[in-house]
C-alpha cells in the first residue's frame, strides 16, 4: 500500500515538474515580455530597457528557471508582474469564482445530462430518447460562446431576468452567486450533452446483457430492473466525469470571457497577453493539481464503487 | 441597482435631499496599475484621473488651466516655473504642500522607478520649495512642453509621507482627486466614492463604478438593460441602434488620433520615398476612414486634423492609382512584390483597414500578406529591435504638446518606421526647446512638410471619438487629447 | 445505419459544396464592395454581406473548405502522432515507454484548451500553426489508446503464434494488430474532428486561429458578432454550416460505433 501511494506521489511530482517546465519555456518563447507590453507604443527603447531591468526580466533563462524552482520548493509562486502582489493572492481572489462556476456547471450537467441519458436508454425510441438526441445534436454543434451569447440575449436583454455581466461589482458572495447561473448553464451544455450520450450508450449496453434478461424472465418489475441497470451503468461513467471536471476548467476560459467573469480563465488569458510569467505558471500549477487530484479521486471512487476492481489480480 | 436608484430618488423626493447617484461605466481595457508613474497605458490614466490631481489640467476646450496650482508662471528665459498651490488635502487627511510636489517629481525622475515618462522630466535640474504652498522648478534648457507633461495623467501629485513609506499606489491609490478609491476587484470592477472635500467642489455623483467589459457586444447589451450608464466601446455597426434609441445617446467628438499605416523605411524599395508616396496614392484613405473607422477627416502628415500645429497648406495624398503605378515603375518595383503586413489582433478597425489596404495594393501589383498577431507579438515585431514588418496599421493618440508626438522622428533608431532625416530631426529638437510659440509653429510646420514629402506612413486621418451613454447622463466628458474620463460634473437626471 | 447514412450524405454534400465554392458562391469571398456593406438577405446575397461588403454565403463556402481542411488535417496529425508514438512505446517498451508515457501524461494533465492556446501563441497564428497546435493537444488521447491496444494485442494468442512461427516483431504488429484497431480509431477520429471544428471557432473568438481575410467558419462567425444587430444572417449562415458539419461527424462516429459493436 505504501509503495502504491509513494508511486502515486512520485508520479504526481514528476508530471507537475514536466508540465511546469513546458509552461516555463512556452510562455518565455512568446515574443515580447512584460516590459515590451508596459512600454506600449509611446516609450523609447531606453525606457523599456530600464523597465526590463527593474522587473528582473534581464536575467538569463537558466537563472530565471533556477530561481523559479527554488522559490516554488519554498512554496513561493512569485509576484505577479502586472498586479505587483503575490501570485498566491491573485489566484486566491479568482479561484472562488471559477470553482463556484465549475461546481454549478458540474451539478447541472450531471443531473440534467446524465439523468436525461439514463432515461433515454431505459426507453429507447421513446420521448426522452428523442429529446436527448436532439439536445445532444444541437449542444455539440455550436461553439460555447454562442450559447452564452444567445442566453444573454434571451434571458438578460429580452427577459431581464439576469444581469448581463456574470458578477456584481462587489464580487462573489452567497447572495450574488445566482448571477452565475447563465454562465454555468453555458458551461454545462456541452458536458451535459456528452454525459447524456454516454449514459444512454452505457444503459443500452447493460440492457442487452445477461443479467437483465434473467431478471426480466424472473418477473422483476421494470422499475427495479431499471435501478439495477442504472447502478451498473454508473461506474463506467465515473472516469469520464473526472475528465469532464478537468475539462470544465478549460471551458471556463471562453465562458469567463463572454460573461466578463474574473475567474482563473480570465486570469490566464490576461497573464498570457501581459506576459505575466509568474501568473501563467501559477494558474498552470493550480490547474494541473486540480486535474491530477480529481483523477485520483475518480480512481478511488471507482475502487469503492466497483468491488470487482478491488479483487487482487 | 435600478432598485437602489429608485429608492434613492423616492427618498430624495420625499426628503428633498440630493439623490445618492451611482454611475456605472463600462470600459473595454483595464488599467495595469493605478500608480501613475509606472505605466503609459491610456486605461490606467482614464481611471486614475478621478483619484489624483495634477498641478495644471486640460480644460474642455483643450487649453491648460490651473488645477492644484492655483496660479503659475514661467520665467522670461523659460528656465524656471513657479507654481502656487491651493489649499486641499489628500484622501488620507494629510494636507497638500510643496514637499508633496517635490517628492512626486523626484520619484518620477528616479531611475529606480523606471517610469516610461521619465524623459519628459529630464530637463529638471532642481526643485525649490521656498514655502509650503510654492514650488519652483528649474530647467537646464527651455522646455515648453513641461506644462503639458504636468497636465498629463503621469503628472499626478502623490502624498510625500506615503511615498517615503514605499506605499503601494498601484493597488491602493491615494490622491487629492474628486473620488476616493474604494476597491479594485481585478477583471471585474473599480469602485470609487465621492470626495466631499474636493477643492473644486464635491462631485454630484456619490459613487462611480467602472466595470471591465472587453466585449463591445456585451457593453451594448448592458447599456440597453440599464446596467451601464456609459459605455466606451461601441462597434461601428451598432451606432445606428444606439442613435435610434431615445433612451441612449451616441456622443461623437473630435479626437486627437492620427491613423496611419506605418512603413518600415529600412526595407528594400520601402526606403525609396517614391515607393512610399506611390503607396499613399494607391490607397483611397477617405474610403478607408469611412468604412473601417466610421468616418473622419483626412490628413496629409503626422499630426491630427484640427491641430493648431498642423500647417494649412499640407494636402492629403488623395487617391490616384495611375500615378501610383507610374511612381512604382519609376522606382523599379517588380510586379507582384510581396510585403509583410502584421496587424494587431485586438483592434478590429485596424484589421479592417489593413484588409482594405491589401485590396488597394493588389490593384497596383503589390501583394501584401496579412498576419494577424497578438498584441504582445505585434509590439515585439513592430516596436521591438527586430523591426520585423514591412507595413502595419495603427493609431497614434493625441498629445498635449507636439513634441510628445514627434520626438524621435528623423532619427532612424528612435522611431519604428526607421524614418531618417537629420534636417527634420533638428527641426523637431529645436521645436522642443523654443520658448516662443510662433517660432515653434514654424519649426514644427516645416518638419511636418518634410514628413509629408518623405511619406514614412500612409496618412489616413483623424476619426471622431465615439462613445455611448444613457441620455439621462449629463456632465460627463472625456479630456481632449488625453482621453481620460472626467466624472467631476457628471449627474444622472432620471 | 440510417444515422451513418445521414452523416455521410451531409458530409459529402458539405465537401462538394466547398469544392465548388467558386461557382456556387458566385462572388469572390475576398473582394470587398464598399457600396454594399451590411446588405440584407436578397436573391443576389442569400446571406447578405459583411462589414466590407463581401458576400457572406461565398465566405461561408470558402470558409468551409478552410475549416474542414484544418479540422481534418489536425485530426489526421493528432492520430498519426499519438498512435505512432503509442505503438512505438508499447512495442519497444523499457525506458522509452516510461519516458513517453510520462510525457503524454503531463500533456494530458494540461487543460486542453490551455495547451492549444499556448501552442498557438508560441507558434504564431495561421492555419498551419493552428493545425499543429491542435494536433499536439489531441495526441495524448491517441497515444493512450494506441499504447493500451498495442500492449494487449502483443500478448494475444495469435501474435504469440505468429512469433512462434518466426515472423518479425514489427511484422507481427502491423499485420495482425492494426486492422482490429482501425475501427475504433475511426470512431474516435470522427469525434475528434467534430471537436476540432468547434475549437477552431473558439480560437477565432479569442483572436487566434485562421487569420483574416482568409475566411473560416470560426472567423466569419466571430466577425459577424460585431454587427449582429445590423445583419444577423451573417452569423446564422456560418453557424448553420458549422452545426451541420459537426453533426455529420457525430453521426458518422455514432454509426461506426454501432456497426463495430454489432460486429463485436
Amino acid at each position: 500500500m505504501t509503495r502504491y501511494l509513494f508511486g502515486q506521489v512520485f508520479s504526481l511530482v514528476l508530471t507537475l515538474w514536466v508540465v511546469l517546465t513546458l509552461v516555463f519555456l512556452a510562455v518565455r518563447a512568446l515574443p515580447g515580455d512584460a516590459a515590451t507590453i508596459m512600454g506600449g507604443i509611446d516609450s523609447s527603447a531606453a525606457s523599456i530597457a530600464e523597465m526590463r531591468q527593474a522587473l528582473g526580466l534581464a536575467a538569463t533563462l537558466g537563472e530565471q528557471y533556477i530561481g523559479f524552482l527554488g522559490d516554488l520548493v519554498k512554496g513561493d509562486m512569485g509576484d505577479s508582474i502586472r498586479e505587483r502582489r503575490p501570485v498566491s493572492a491573485v489566484l486566491l481572489d479568482r479561484v472562488p469564482v471559477t470553482l463556484t462556476l465549475a461546481a454549478m456547471a458540474f451539478v447541472i450537467s450531471l443531473v440534467f445530462g446524465l439523468g436525461l441519458g439514463l432515461l433515454a436508454g431505459l426507453r429507447p425510441g421513446g420521448f426522452f430518447d428523442k429529446l436527448t438526441t436532439g439536445f445532444a445534436t444541437v449542444a455539440l454543434s455550436l461553439p460555447e460562446f454562442w450559447f452564452g451569447f444567445i442566453l444573454i440575449l434571451v434571458f438578460a436583454v429580452q427577459l431581464g431576468w439576469f444581469p448581463v455581466l456574470g458578477l456584481p461589482p462587489t464580487g462573489l458572495s452567497l447572495r450574488s452567486s445566482w448571477h452565475l447561473l447563465l454562465p454555468a448553464v453555458t458551461l454545462a451544455i456541452p458536458r451535459a450533452a456528452q454525459l447524456a450520450r454516454l449514459g444512454r450508450a452505457r444503459v443500452l449496453e447493460e440492457r442487452s446483457s445477461d443479467y437483465v434478461r434473467t431478471a426480466r424472465s424472473k418477473g422483476l418489475s421494470a422499475g427495479s430492473v431499471g435501478r439495477h441497470i442504472a447502478s451498473n451503468a454508473l461506474p463506467g461513467v465515473v472516469p469520464l466525469l473526472a475528465l469532464e471536471l478537468g475539462g470544465l476548467l478549460t471551458g471556463t476560459i471562453v465562458v469567463e470571457q463572454v460573461f466578463g467573469l474574473p475567474g482563473l480563465g480570465a486570469t490566464l488569458l490576461g497573464g498570457i497577453s501581459a506576459r505575466d510569467y509568474p501568473v501563467v505558471q501559477g494558474v498552470t500549477i493550480l490547474a494541473v493539481a486540480i486535474y491530477v487530484g480529481v483523477n485520483w479521486l475518480a480512481d478511488v471512487t471507482q475502487l469503492v464503487a466497483d468491488p470487482r476492481l478491488r479483487a487482487p489480480t | 441597482m435600478k432598485l437602489k436608484i429608485l429608492v434613492a430618488v423616492a427618498l430624495s423626493a420625499v426628503l428633498g435631499l440630493a439623490s445618492a447617484q451611482t454611475l456605472t461605466m463600462a470600459m473595454a481595457a483595464q488599467p495595469d496599475t493605478l500608480d501613475p508613474q509606472v505605466t503609459s497605458a491610456t486605461a490606467a490614466f482614464q481611471v486614475s484621473k478621478s483619484i489624483y490631481d495634477t498641478l495644471v489640467e486640460v480644460a474642455q476646450d483643450g487649453t491648460i488651466i490651473p488645477a492644484l496650482a492655483g496660479t503659475f508662471s514661467a520665467s522670461d528665459d523659460g528656465l524656471s516655473y513657479t507654481f502656487n498651490l491651493v489649499a486641499t488635502s489628500f484622501h488620507d487627511g494629510t494636507p497638500l504642500d510643496s514637499t508633496d510636489v517635490k517628492a512626486t517629481l523626484e520619484r518620477i525622475m528616479a531611475e529606480g522607478t523606471a517610469s516610461p515618462k521619465r524623459s519628459e522630466f529630464a530637463a529638471i535640474t532642481g526643485i525649490d520649495t521656498p514655502d509650503e504652498s510654492t514650488v519652483v522648478i528649474h530647467l537646464s534648457q527651455p522646455q515648453p512642453a513641461l506644462l503639458a507633461s504636468l497636465a498629463s495623467g503621469w503628472g499626478a501629485i502623490l502624498p510625500s509621507e506615503k511615498l517615503a513609506e514605499g506605499h503601494d499606489f498601484g493597488n491602493a491609490p491615494v490622491g487629492t482627486g474628486a473620488f476616493v478609491f474604494q476597491s479594485w476587484l481585478r477583471d471585474n470592477a473599480i469602485t470609487l466614492s465621492a470626495n466631499p472635500d474636493y477643492y473644486k467642489g464635491a462631485p454630484q455623483l456619490a459613487e462611480v463604478i467602472i466595470r471591465f467589459v472587453p466585449d463591445p457586444a456585451i457593453q451594448l447589451q448592458g447599456l440597453l438593460t440599464g446596467e451601464f450608464n456609459v459605455a466606451d466601446t461601441i462597434a461601428a455597426a451598432d451606432r445606428e441602434l444606439v442613435e435610434s434609441n431615445p433612451a441612449l445617446t451616441m456622443v461623437e467628438e473630435p479626437s486627437g488620433l492620427a491613423l496611419v499605416a506605418a512603413m518600415n523605411t529600412r526595407r528594400p524599395y520601402l526606403s525609396d520615398p517614391r515607393v512610399r508616396q506611390a503607396i499613399n496614392l494607391a490607397v483611397d484613405s477617405i474610403t478607408v476612414l469611412e468604412v473601417a473607422y466610421a468616418g473622419g477627416t483626412p490628413i496629409g502628415t503626422f499630426m491630427e486634423a484640427g491641430s493648431p500645429w498642423l500647417p494649412d497648406d499640407i494636402e492629403p495624398y488623395g487617391y490616384d492609382p495611375e500615378q501610383a503605378r507610374a511612381l512604382l515603375d519609376e522606382a523599379g518595383v517588380p510586379d507582384g512584390w510581396t510585403i509583410d503586413m502584421p496587424l494587431p489582433q485586438p483592434y478590429d478597425a485596424h484589421i479592417q483597414a489593413g484588409q482594405m489596404v491589401q485590396d488597394y495594393l493588389r490593384e497596383v501589383g503589390i501583394n501584401a500578406e496579412i498576419r494577424i498577431v497578438e498584441w504582445g507579438v505585434w509590439l515585439s515585431d513592430v516596436y521591438g529591435e527586430a523591426r520585423a514588418f514591412d507595413i502595419t496599421v495603427i493609431g497614434h493618440t493625441g498629445k498635449l504638446d507636439p513634441s510628445g508626438r514627434l520626438d524621435g522622428y528623423g532619427i532612424e533608431s528612435e522611431n519604428y518606421a526607421g524614418y531618417d532625416d537629420p534636417v527634420t530631426a533638428e527641426l523637431i529638437a529645436q521645436g522642443a526647446r523654443e520658448p516662443d510659440t510662433a517660432k515653434r509653429v514654424e519649426l514644427y510646420g516645416e518638419a511636418l512638410h518634410r514628413i509629408h514629402d518623405a511619406a514614412p506612413f500612409i496618412f489616413f486621418g483623424t476619426p471622431a471619438r465615439a462613445y455611448a451613454k444613457q441620455t439621462s447622463v449629463e456632465g460627463f466628458w472625456i479630456t481632449p487629447l488625453l482621453d481620460s474620463f472626467d466624472f467631476r460634473t457628471a449627474t444622472i437626471n432620471d | 445505419m440510417t444515422r451513418t447514412r445521414v452523416g455521410l450524405v451531409l458530409f459529402a454534400a458539405m465537401v462538394l459544396a466547398t469544392i465548388f465554392a467558386g461557382p456556387l458562391g458566385r462572388y469572390d469571398p475576398l473582394k470587398p464592395d464598399y457600396t454594399a456593406r451590411y446588405a440584407p438577405v436578397s436573391a443576389a446575397h442569400p446571406l447578405g454581406t459583411d462589414g466590407l461588403g463581401r458576400d457572406v454565403f461565398a465566405r461561408s463556402l470558402a470558409g468551409g473548405r478552410v475549416s474542414l481542411v484544418v479540422a481534418l488535417s489536425a485530426t489526421a496529425l493528432t492520430m498519426l502522432l499519438g498512435c505512432s508514438l503509442g505503438v512505438l512505446a508499447a512495442g519497444v517498451g523499457g525506458a522509452t515507454d516510461t519516458v513517453l508515457a510520462r510525457f503524454f501524461d503531463a500533456l494530458l494533465a494540461f487543460p486542453g484548451f490551455l495547451l492549444i492556446l499556448l501552442a498557438v501563441a508560441v507558434l504564431g497564428g495561421g492555419s498551419a500553426q493552428t493545425v499543429m497546435a491542435m494536433g499536439i493537444a489531441g495526441s495524448p488521447l491517441y497515444f493512450r489508446l494506441a499504447r493500451s491496444f498495442a500492449r494487449s494485442e502483443l500478448r494475444s494468442e495469435y501474435v504469440t503464434a505468429a512469433r512462434a512461427l518466426g515472423a518479425s516483431h514489427s511484422r507481427q504488429m502491423l499485420r495482425h494488430a492494426v486492422p482490429n484497431f482501425a475501427g475504433s480509431l475511426l470512431v474516435q477520429g470522427a469525434s475528434t474532428a467534430a471537436a476540432f471544428l468547434l475549437v477552431e471557432a473558439s480560437l477565432s473568438y479569442l483572436g487566434l486561429g485562421v487569420p483574416l481575410p482568409t475566411p473560416s467558419w470560426g472567423n466569419v462567425l466571430q466577425d459577424a458578432r460585431s454587427f449582429l444587430t445590423r445583419q444577423p444572417w451573417a452569423a446564422v449562415g456560418p453557424g448553420l454550416f458549422l452545426a451541420a458539419a459537426s453533426l455529420s461527424f457525430q453521426f458518422i462516429s455514432d454509426g461506426l460505433r454501432e456497426h463495430l459493436d454489432r460486429r463485436g
